[in-house]
């Protein structure tokens, strides 16, 4: 149950005629894990893809230009197409759409970028409209030369004292000038050297006759014009993606499937006149696949299980993860670390059982919770329409916002940061004023069981609890893990469970003093809680202290010298459960943040009994609550996240096991047609 | 004993483990970001090397309460 499916190396063996046949019938299964043949023994050959490939990738290439071209790969279809519908779709078709396409786009392109062109001009054109000659004078001569552009500053000032004889015409220009110096071919040079010092920016003149302002006006008629043309291209584009896009988007799917499936030999092993398939299957799959084979390809086609060593099983086999629906959408998390290896225990039931928890815990607020859960199945029902992570994750969402609905009802009777009822402080003052539910009209018939702000220490007691669980789990998962594997490692995990109860114990006899501290306490040390020396103010516990001892003691049996490296990690275990603390920060943290706020703007709208100040406070106070919900949600579950992966994975799990990848599809734009 | 000065040493205690963790996350925190834009993949380790020193500002909040829940012995005079 807690392991990955079981699995089979099976190989699937037959004359190379019904290779396509039993390719097919695999693809549909979704089933087998193929091993790629990578043509180690040198008479037996890597097949060839079968011969529809070619035609197959003509046409997928025909459709994915016309993808691209009409920018597809966004398109929202409305409708799924039948597969018969694209098979019967002919090559000519496809080739005309593509054409009509492909002359569309080029249009539109010439189009863009002849206004753009124009655009451009006009640009320029304009500096010359502002210099104001005429632009023939521009045109070539043999004894003059000419300059245009813009500068920063005049450039009569760094003309004149060259001492020749230059003509400048001169116009303001945006914050600088611009200009047309005209001077005697032999002093171009001079002058084009004052200029560079000046800044100047050269632009030729376009070789166009006429005024600039005239030409200007002409090009912007003509821009306009190629601009009516351009959107009427732009609708027929538009025409031909509403008209095709489905079809196109359908058939593009359809056919990638296909040259999937026709270039499936290409990860097979052949002969001259048979095939092999190497592969592996979940057991429970076995006879499904053996009857599929048998169906599709005949009884010349046979399906042989392999024998496969243990270790080459553990380290070969792909992991496909197998655990009840309900605790299916946590598998995302086990996918975000890493795949566990074939021999692994899988740990999403665990994570299933205790993230709701320790996330419930942190959040501990009926307001938020309930927030949580719709803000799940908005995830779950709207944005997992179209993806699995968005889906998982709003359904874990809502197991989380269930659980701390369920925490902030009954054991801290709080909504929205505000308890239900005046908490007082151990010494009788209410906290903040009294500030509750019930101080604002509100009467919710359930007392709390611990308050966030008074009982702390509880709090941290619960988490020192919770860890000493969650770890000792992890630690019993370990030994399970490394039992057929490595008995010394297995034997070294019991280990730590001893300095692990070792630790907890000792942290009990320092944490008693309120009714659920001393209950915890007596609960686990009632037999040995009288076995205690002093040590500078402290009990100390002659049970735990022989717990930790003895696990030491046990290492150096177990590894000799090695062990001093496990001595250090003593440390690291007491550091692993102070760090489950963070249910406890957490949950008081993000509890004090919305009790402060509630408290200052509560305190500040009442104040002048003023209409505007209390919708101003409205808004400052939803905007405030708005901060606490999403800081608080995304700490705590990326925190509750962080113990499984951290203090809890690191216990047992190796991962990097290989994932099982069937052969199959899934369709989006197509549907098979039933027959 | 002042119960000020605990006051104050509490906040020192989660004031100062704080800004330990800060340092400690910087470091983490930017080569977690760029090993998950090289590869989505590498999304869930980097969570958990990048939340590794937050333990840190843990302890000085564990240490921090014990001092705030001490102050009551004090203060009472």
């Amino acid at each position: 149950m807690i392991k990955p499916e079981r699995m089979l190396r099976i190989a699937i063996v037959g004359p190379r005629r019904e290779l396509g046949a039993t390719v097919q019938s695999l693809y549909e299964l979704d089933l087998f894990h193929v091993v790629d043949y990578l043509g180690e023994d040198p008479e037996v050959k890597i097949g060839h893809p079968l011969p529809q490939a070619a035609e197959i990738s003509q046409r997928l290439l025909k459709l994915r230009s016309i993808v691209r071209a009409l920018h597809l790969e966004e398109f929202k279809t409305g409708r799924k197409v039948p597969v018969q519908e694209i098979e019967q779709t002919s090559d000519q078709a496809i080739a005309t759409l593509e054409k009509e396409v492909n002359k569309r786009t080029e249009v539109r392109q010439a189009l863009t970028s002849k206004i753009r062109e124009l655009e451009l001009q006009d640009d320029i054109l304009s500096v010359f409209a502002e210099i104001g000659l005429p632009l023939d004078s521009y045109s070539d001569s043999e004894s003059l030369s000419s300059f245009s552009g813009t500068a920063p500053s005049s450039i009569t000032d760094s003309i004149e004292p060259l001492g020749i004889r230059a003509e400048v015409v001169e116009a303001p220009h945006g914050k600088g000038y611009a200009f047309s110096v005209f001077c005697a071919k032999k002093d171009s040079e001079a002058v084009q050297q004052a200029l560079g010092s000046a800044g100047y920016q050269e632009m030729r003149p376009p070789h166009v006759s006429g005024s600039a302002a005239g030409r200007i006006a002409e090009n912007e008629k003509e821009a306009e014009k190629l601009r009516e043309t351009l959107s009427g291209e732009e609708e027929a584009i538009e025409g031909l993606r509403e008209k095709y896009a489905s079809l196109v988007l359908a058939a593009e799917e359809h056919y990638s499937i296909e040259i999937q499936k026709a270039e499936a030999p290409l990860r097979v092993a052949t002969t001259q006149n048979s095939f092999t398939i190497d592969g592996w299957v979940p057991v429970s799959s076995l006879q499904v696949i053996k009857a599929a084979v048998a169906g599709a390809a005949g009884s010349s086609v046979t399906v042989e299980t392999l024998k496969v060593s243990k270790e080459e099983m553990d380290e070969q086999a792909p992991v496909k993860l197998k655990n009840p629906r309900i605790a299916k959408p946590f598998e995302l998390f086990i996918e975000l670390m890493s795949t566990p290896l074939y021999r692994e225990v899988d740990p999403t039931l665990f994570v299933f059982a205790v993230f709701p928890l320790f996330f419930g815990l942190m959040i501990g607020d009926l307001g938020y919770g309930i927030c949580l859960m719709i803000a799940g199945l908005v995830m779950w029902k709207k944005l997992g329409k179209d993806s699995q992570g968005w889906k998982r994750l709003g359904q874990i969402v809502l197991a989380g916002g269930l659980f701390a609905s369920l925490f902030g009802l009954f054991l801290f009777c709080d909504a929205f940061g505000l308890p239900f009822h005046p908490v007082f402080d151990e010494y009788g003052t209410p906290v903040l004023g009294g500030l509750s539910w019930e101080s604002l009209g509100v009467h919710v018939p359930v007392e709390a069981q611990m308050e966030k702000l008074v009982d702390v220490k509880d709090l941290l007691a619960i988490s020192v609890l919770a860890a000493w669980i969650h770890m000792t789990v992890g630690y019993a998962l370990g030994f399970a893990n490394d039992w057929h594997h490595d008995k010394k490692h297995a034997a070294t995990k019991v280990l730590w469970l001893f300095i692990l109860f070792g630790l907890f114990v000792q942290v009990l006899f320092m944490a008693r003093g309120s009714e659920l501290r001393d209950g915890i306490f007596l609960f686990f040390c009632s037999s040995f809680n009288t076995m205690t020396f002093s040590f500078s103010s402290i009990t100390v516990s002659y049970v735990a202290i022989l717990l930790i001892v003895g696990g030491i003691a046990g290492f150096f049996i177990a590894h000799g010298r090695a062990a001093m490296m496990e001595l250090m990690e003593v440390l690291s275990l007491l550091a692993n459960i102070i760090s489950y603390c963070r249910i406890a920060a957490i949950g008081v943290a993000k509890g004090a943040m919305a009790l402060a706020f509630n408290y200052v703007v509560a305190s500040l709208m009442f104040a002048g009994g003023n209409i505007f100040l209390i919708a101003i406070g409205i808004f400052v106070l939803v905007l405030l609550q708005l901060i606490v919900f999403s800081l608080g949600s995304l700490s705590s579950g990326i925190q509750a996240l962080r113990l499984n992966y951290v203090e809890f994975f690191l216990k047992f799990y190796t991962g990097g096991g290989v994932d099982f990848e069937p052969l199959g599809y899934k369709r989006k734009y197509s549907m098979k047609s039933e027959v | 004993m002042d119960p000020g000065l605990i006051a104050i040493g509490a906040g020192l205690a989660i004031g100062l483990a704080g800004v330990g963790t800060g340092i400690a996350q910087q470091g983490a925190g930017a080569a977690a970001v760029g090993a998950t834009a090289e590869d989505q993949k590498n999304f869930g380790k980097s969570i958990v090397f990048m939340v590794i020193p937050e333990t840190i500002v843990i302890f000085g909040f564990v240490i921090a309460i014990l001092l705030w829940m001490s102050m009551g012995q004090y203060s009472g005079g």
